[in-house]
């Protein structure tokens, strides 16, 4: 494995000497060696930049970061064992609870792991139904990245309160569909829970044709701004081969120049039918993963365009006995959730309820690798690195 | 790039939207269009010619609740088959609106409603709903809210009453059917259509079950009678309380008692608010 600690000149600070830093104690510092001291600040749990209940312990040489070490667990609700004593259905709503800013795709792992493990088939109608809904998701979660991230360089408002106008659109779309705008539990084994009101088609079309437009907002405030370039270009820095090996997927992985997503991988659902691009960047920086959040965003519309026109009447949940009893056996699914490739992992005894219920969030494992690429910058890049990320605690810590 | 251009563009696009009407809702004074299977409280049906609950104490919403705050009671009926039911509570401060209750009844007896506004200052006491407080009339918009919430029905038998129609056809194109969505909720039942509010049998159900409004009336309504269109469409006979909670529908804002104010839907107080202050001479706020 590479030299995690290896940064490019530019990067590192030149006087530490990372080395002796890290065995360094702070008490043993003398006066002359007083650049060397090491502080150690513990950010989080109750801090404002990191997007809920996380903490991270830095190691601090001046204001450079030269170790830092994520602590998870404070937001455990114990999802997992849950799911275990529930039925098929009421894990559903766990799922909801898990990334809360883009529920659908999760439930959509969900109900995937379900069909393979009981071998169920989804109606036609269903599919596009979870397509549309599953993208609106993930430019909605995408908005709120993109927004927070511009609270984390220092934009406050502008970039956030844009990001959350176009998302009011998307919960009015999903309280349609689902009858709420979050925790909506709608993609469930077998389709879908309910059917989509004509409104929901009209105002996806008058979303569709404003929300190009709305992109290019974002950018002319965001992408061409320069502050926001000098906070962001070369920041945070994830080598291919780091991301790799940390498992990293999603955004992050493809802004290192990695071009996987599940979607095209591991094709599920009707992704192939659609006409899209794997955007992908090179630098792996923080600059890198908004871009690649932007361009995803449009593809995402792309797809839901494809989707809107093509969106036969049918059936939307498929022959169901009554109580969901699948028999003995154990299934994975994936899929590619707005943060990364969600996994679910199932096993079941023949009874109603899953025997384990395992999931394989995208913010947790990305989240892993925080503390490599954290290391060597200052302390307020480091908010802006842990911004990038995008992480959702509630699927963190589950 | 020179330096500072690309601040001024970034400060350029921002100045733009100075121009540009705000979209936020003055809430409450303003309230947001929900659609009538918006999943808020879940509420008991009960025939609107009748007034009989659907509920046949069958259990299957209280084994479908992910979170048991489903609390159901019953005895057998002495006088034929089938159970009397009891006692039917929910505990609104564990309820999380999954719906999975209203998909899993099989005599179309549950269905959530738009009710939002249920702060409390007592969990145990103000935050359990009864099966009196729970009462909505199946009106065909409430049943066809119903029936869009159920989804796929699986195993349903038919009811033989009117056929709901569908969420599709109760809601043609835009604006009125939000309205009606709006008239069939406690909270802004007074909001959008006093008159029709007042008038239509829907609005009946909806003020006898109004919770927010009863534990206040408790005290203040003891030996006030019932409205005689409460205790026909109640034969069961529903605390009194609860029936003389509803709202005063037609008010003069400058005059209103403050006992009557207080019963008011949010949306009007807010009116009212704003009419005291004009009167004062006072102007409310504004937005540059």
């Amino acid at each position: 494995m590479t030299d995690l600690l290896a940064r490019p000149a530019s990067q590192s600070n030149p006087d530490a000497d990372l080395g002796d830093s890290l065995t360094a104690s702070p008490g043993m510092a003398t006066a002359s060696e007083e650049r060397d001291t090491l502080i150690t600040l513990n950010m989080g749990p109750q801090h404002p930049s990191t997007h809920g209940v996380f903490r991270l312990i830095m190691q601090l040489q001046g204001e450079t970061v030269v170790a830092s070490t994520p602590v998870m667990g404070y937001l455990h609700r114990s999802s997992e064992k849950l799911g275990e004593v529930r039925t098929y259905v009421q894990g559903t709503v766990l799922t909801d609870r898990m990334d809360y800013l883009s529920p659908i795709t999760t439930n959509w792992a969900y109900a995937m792991a379900i069909e393979r493990l009981a071998g169920l088939e989804v109606p036609e109608r269903a599919e596009f139904l979870r397509v549309l809904t599953g993208e609106l998701s993930r430019i909605s979660s995408h908005l709120v990245a993109i927004g927070t991230f511009g609270q984390d360089v220092g934009m406050y408002g502008t970039p956030l309160l844009w990001a959350l106008r176009e998302r009011e659109m998307i919960l009015d779309m999903l309280a349609l569909v689902a009858g709420v705008r979050m925790n909506p539990s709608y993609v469930r084994y077998g389709g879908v829970a309910r059917d989509a009101p004509p409104e929901f088609f009209r105002k996806l079309q008058e979303f569709l044709d404003i929300f190009s437009s709305k992109i290019d907002e974002y950018e002319s405030v965001l992408t061409t701004n320069e502050i926001f370039r000098n906070r962001t270009v070369g920041i945070g820095l994830l080598p291919p081969e780091i991301a790799k090996a940390y498992s990293v997927t999603g955004p992050i992985l493809r802004a290192s120049g990695v071009p996987y997503d599940v979607r095209l991988a591991e094709p599920y659902s009707i992704y192939n039918r659609f006409d899209w691009e794997v955007p992908v960047r090179y630098n792996g920086d923080c600059f890198d993963r908004y871009l690649v959040r932007i361009a995803e965003m449009r593809q995402s519309a792309r797809i839901l365009q494809q989707a809107l026109d093509g969106i036969p009447e049918g059936d939307i949940r498929a022959k169901l006995p009554k109580v969901l009893k699948p028999p003995k056996g154990e299934a994975y699914a994936r899929i590619e959730g707005p943060k990364g490739e969600i996994g679910f992992y199932l096993v079941s005894d023949g009874t109603v309820n899953p025997y384990r219920y395992n999931v394989r969030p995208p913010s947790f494992v990305n989240l892993t690798c925080l503390g490599q690429v954290a290391i060597g910058h200052k302390l307020a890049d480091a908010v802006v690195i842990l911004g990038s990320f995008d992480i959702v605690m509630g699927e963190v810590d589950r | 790039m020179a330096l500072g251009l690309g601040v001024a563009r970034g400060m350029l696009s921002t100045l733009s939207h100075l121009a540009k009407k705000p979209i936020t809702i003055q809430y409450p004074e303003e309230q947001m269009e929900m659609p009538i299977w918006t999943r808020g409280r879940p509420r008991l049906l009960f025939e609107v010619d009748t007034g009989e609950l659907r509920c046949t104490a069958c259990g299957a919403c209280a084994l479908a609740c992910p979170v048991d705050v489903i609390k159901i009671e019953q005895h057998p009926n002495p006088a034929g088959k089938g159970k009397v039911l009891d006692r039917f509570d929910i505990d609104m401060a564990g309820c999380i609106e999954c719906a999975l209750c209203v998909e899993a009844c099989p005599f179309r007896a549950i269905t959530m409603a738009p009710d939002f506004e249920m702060a409390a200052y007592e969990r145990s006491t103000e935050l359990v709903f009864d099966m009196y407080q729970l009462r909505l009339a199946g009106t065909p918009e409430v049943d066809a809210g119903m029936e869009h919430i159920q989804g796929v029905k699986r195993g349903l038998k038919s009811q033989g009453g009117a056929a709901a129609p569908t969420p599709a056809a109760a809601k043609p194109a835009g604006a009125p059917a939000p309205a009606a969505a709006r008239t069939a909720g406690p909270v802004a039942g007074q909001a959008t259509g006093a008159t029709a509010a007042a008038t239509s049998t829907s609005a009946t159900g909806n003020q006898v079950a109004d919770p927010k409004a009863a534990p206040a009336a408790a005290v203040a309504s003891a030996n006030v009678p019932a409205p005689a269109h409460v205790s026909d469409a109640n034969p069961a006979g529903p605390p009194p309380a609860a029936a003389a909670a509803a709202p005063p529908t037609d008010f003069d804002p400058l005059t209103i008692s403050d006992e009557d104010l207080a019963k008011l839907p949010a949306a009007d107080r807010g009116r009212v608010y704003k009419a005291r202050l004009k009167a004062k001479g006072v102007q409310p706020p504004t937005r540059p």
